[in-house]
């Protein structure tokens, strides 16, 4: 059977990617972070209908999951946007074949649907329903109760891929997840008389009616699915039919201020160029960009109280852009590595030049966080030396990809490319560099005054700029060192 | 310039290069042929430290191409494609890659104006990032960069491939020009029997990773043992 042969391509895509070899230890480090996560999510599932029943004594646990349940499913999508591939394949091969297109689609969509991370979920809702919904009205209402929910979270993962492709092609459209759920949320709070007992009905439908709600819930699937199918079908269109379409500029900016720099002002340029000119690239800056906007924002409005969350946020402002840019790093350059490599040392001159550039970019944030300044919630000798720290110490930590990466990145493809997986390594240290820095804050403003937390923060990022010829050269023998076994898996992902 | 010893490369269990010893002198001109998977492409990506060999040795003017980078001042290669950063525009990719080996803008504009009639005027000025250009543009673009700073070892992969009839001729006048002017050593691989040998002083034949021919172009007897092993015939023109 075609579609057994086609699913078995994908795997096989997964099981090969180069990425994904000889990364024991990633691998591991992700499973436990799976298991960590549906330990926690079990523990949610045991202990929140008690705590419904006893903050909410006039309703039931599966009301208040049906009032609060567009916010998890925001938290969700959240999580999907930073860790869920993006749904992607490389289609070209099969597409004169005659397999019905409408198969090779559908069975991408699938492939990315039929997820770990969804089935995670029955973790909670399981306990949740059986603990709650029998109560009332038996097992068999309580299975079709856990049906609906999976199904609210595949129509959710559906969402994601129509979100995801469209902010893959035009940045800008990061504000329809932003406003779909943000627009309802707010309602939940702005209006709660007149929206939160809509949301109770589901809850209690899902439960009382489980069997006629699970049947509207499928009703919706196929709908998401198919526009979700339209999405896919449109992009990917669009992306078959671009290479024959040969654009003429009217102007090309050069960046010629980088010039001054000599050699490494060469590789400025060029990083520069890839940056503004490929669809990839371009996205991940204004995502960055929006990501810090976006925790200034929540900053500004003063809604975290815990010195974690604060330090984690005020990190966050600091590093986003960087980690979230530099975590490819190498990736998109395997579309061109043996230009580099056949020439001296370019390697080590780009990776020098990766990092003044990206040093350069971390002053946005600076800008950004002068409302806060101004309203006196951050100090600017904080905000400094978060951005000394940010360039001493987080960037040294996620440029150390430049060693494992060994995938080619499409630079301006998102739906036709070969594969979309970040797996292994990658994920761990792009980790690190996330949350260990908000750690290392909240574990120093616990035992030192505000000002010694700075001044330790300030010191760590200088020690880190200061050396900063040493490790990237160090980076660069490691990366020599790996360099046949890279090269394979650039060439292979190409 | 060129001395490979006991060179091997295996993929898994297959030996797909084997040479026990070549030599290429300063100023030779060498073509490269064989049949798909006859091991031109891979003897290239190892001479250039782009592989990993599994025994034996490369050394270009007496050094070892895995021990240091010196050596990459003196060479120009293409390959394919993933030689060329094709978000810049060509001039950008030229200046770029001028800078690499220390060569000014004007040095560089310079050079580009020996290849005015090979790029026919279809690559600079044209406002395109390379990404948009035809294959044989590409091709051109590569060629070009490799060959932007004089380097005194050139290795072109399939120089004639997706060139046009008036393109093909330009080059090989380019390369047989380029190796009797500046004495430079000049490796090709080509599927073009009949190029290569008008082009080359030396051919070498390879086949399933093994030098089995190593036979001097000017030799009348050349083409027909060439034609021989290709079994190309007349019938085959019939």
């Amino acid at each position: 059977m075609i579609a057994f042969e086609l699913v078995k391509h994908r795997y096989l895509e997964y099981k090969r990617n180069p990425q994904f070899y000889g990364s024991t230890f990633a691998k591991v480090m992700i499973y436990l972070g799976g298991a960590m996560f549906a330990g926690y999510l079990l523990l949610f599932g045991f202990l929140t209908p008690k705590m419904f029943e006893g903050l909410f004594p006039a309703y039931e646990p599966y009301h208040m999951l049906g009032k609060w349940l567009f916010i998890l499913l925001a938290a969700d999508i959240l999580i999907r946007f930073m860790y869920q591939k993006t749904p992607s394949s490389n289609l070209k091969p099969y597409y004169l074949l005659p397999i019905g297109k409408r198969k090779l689609l559908n069975l991408l969509m699938l492939g990315n649907v039929v997820s770990l991370y969804n089935a995670i979920w029955l973790f909670f809702i399981v306990p949740f329903a059986f603990m709650t919904v029998t109560k009332f009205y038996g097992a068999a209402s309580a299975f079709a109760f856990i049906c609906t929910f999976e199904v609210f979270i595949l129509i959710n993962n559906l969402l994601y891929i129509i979100f995801r492709i469209l902010v893959n092609r035009a940045v800008a459209c990061i504000l329809l997840p932003m406003v779909f759920y943000g627009s309802v949320i707010g309602a939940l709070f702005a209006f709660e008389d007149v929206v939160s007992p809509v949301f109770i009905t589901i809850g209690d439908a899902m439960a009382a009616n489980a069997w006629l709600v699970l049947l509207a819930s499928l009703v919706v699937l196929v709908a998401v699915w198919m526009l979700a199918y339209g999405v896919v079908d449109a992009t990917m269109r669009q992306e078959l039919s671009s290479a024959a379409k040969v654009e003429t500029r009217k102007s090309v900016t050069d960046y010629s201020f980088f010039d001054r720099f000599g050699e490494v002002g060469a590789y400025m340029k060029l990083e520069m160029k890839m940056v503004v000119r490929n669809k990839n690239c371009r996205s991940q800056f204004i995502m960055g960009c929006v990501a810090i906007l976006l925790f200034v924002v929540l900053l500004y409005m003063d809604i975290y109280t815990s010195t974690f969350m604060q330090s984690f946020v005020i990190c966050y402002v600091f590093s986003a852009l960087g980690v979230i840019m530099l975590s490819g790093v190498m990736s998109y350059e395997g579309n061109y590595i043996d230009c580099l490599l056949v020439r001296r040392v370019s390697i080590l001159t780009l990776l020098r030049a990766k990092y003044y550039l990206h040093c350069l970019f971390a002053l946005l944030p600076m800008l950004f966080v002068i409302p806060l300044m101004v309203d006196g919630q951050q100090t600017f000798g904080r905000c400094f030396a978060l951005l000394l720290f940010t360039c001493g110490a987080v960037f040294p930590t996620v440029l150390q990809l430049a060693v494992y990466n060994k995938k080619t990145t499409p630079l301006n493809d998102t739906v036709n490319v070969k594969s979309s997986n970040t797996t292994g390594i990658a994920s761990v240290i792009t980790m690190v560099a996330l949350f260990v820095p908000s750690f290392i804050l909240t574990l120093l403003a616990l035992f030192f005054e505000p000002l010694t937390v700075t001044i330790i923060l300030a010191l760590a990022g200088i020690a880190g700029i200061g050396t900063s010829g040493w490790w990237l050269k160090n980076i660069y023998n490691r990366f020599c060192a790996r360099k046949y076994a890279n090269l394979d898996g650039y060439r292979a992902t190409r | 310039m060129v001395e490979i010893t006991n060179l091997t490369k295996l993929f898994g269990s297959n030996k797909v290069l084997d040479i026990d010893r070549l030599t290429v002198a300063d100023g030779d001109l060498v073509g490269l042929v064989g049949n798909n998977g006859a091991g031109k492409t891979t003897l290239f990506r190892l001479m250039f430290d782009l592989l990993k060999r599994d025994s034996g040795s490369v050394l270009i003017d007496g050094a070892d191409v895995t021990d240091g980078e010196e050596w990459k001042t003196r060479c120009g290669v293409y390959i394919d494609n993933s030689f060329l950063i094709d978000y810049l525009g060509p001039e950008e990719f030229f200046y770029f890659i001028g800078k690499t080996y220390g060569m000014g803008k004007d040095e560089v504009d310079a050079r580009l104006e020996t290849f005015h009639r090979f790029m026919n005027g279809e690559i600079l000025g044209t406002k395109k990032f390379i990404r948009d250009m035809s294959m044989g543009n590409k091709q051109k673009i590569g060629i070009v960069a490799a060959m932007l700073h004089s380097p005194r070892l050139l290795v072109l992969d399939e120089p004639f491939n997706f060139l046009d009839p008036s393109s093909q001729i330009r080059i090989k006048e380019i390369l047989h020009e380029y190796n009797a002017t500046t004495g430079a050593t000049v490796i090709i691989s080509s599927h073009n029997l009949n190029h290569t040998i008008d082009v080359c002083s030396r051919i070498l034949l390879l086949e399933k990773g093994y030098i089995i021919k190593d036979i001097p172009a000017q030799d009348a007897d050349s083409r027909r043992q060439l034609e021989e092993y290709f079994e190309i015939t007349d019938k085959n023109y019939e």
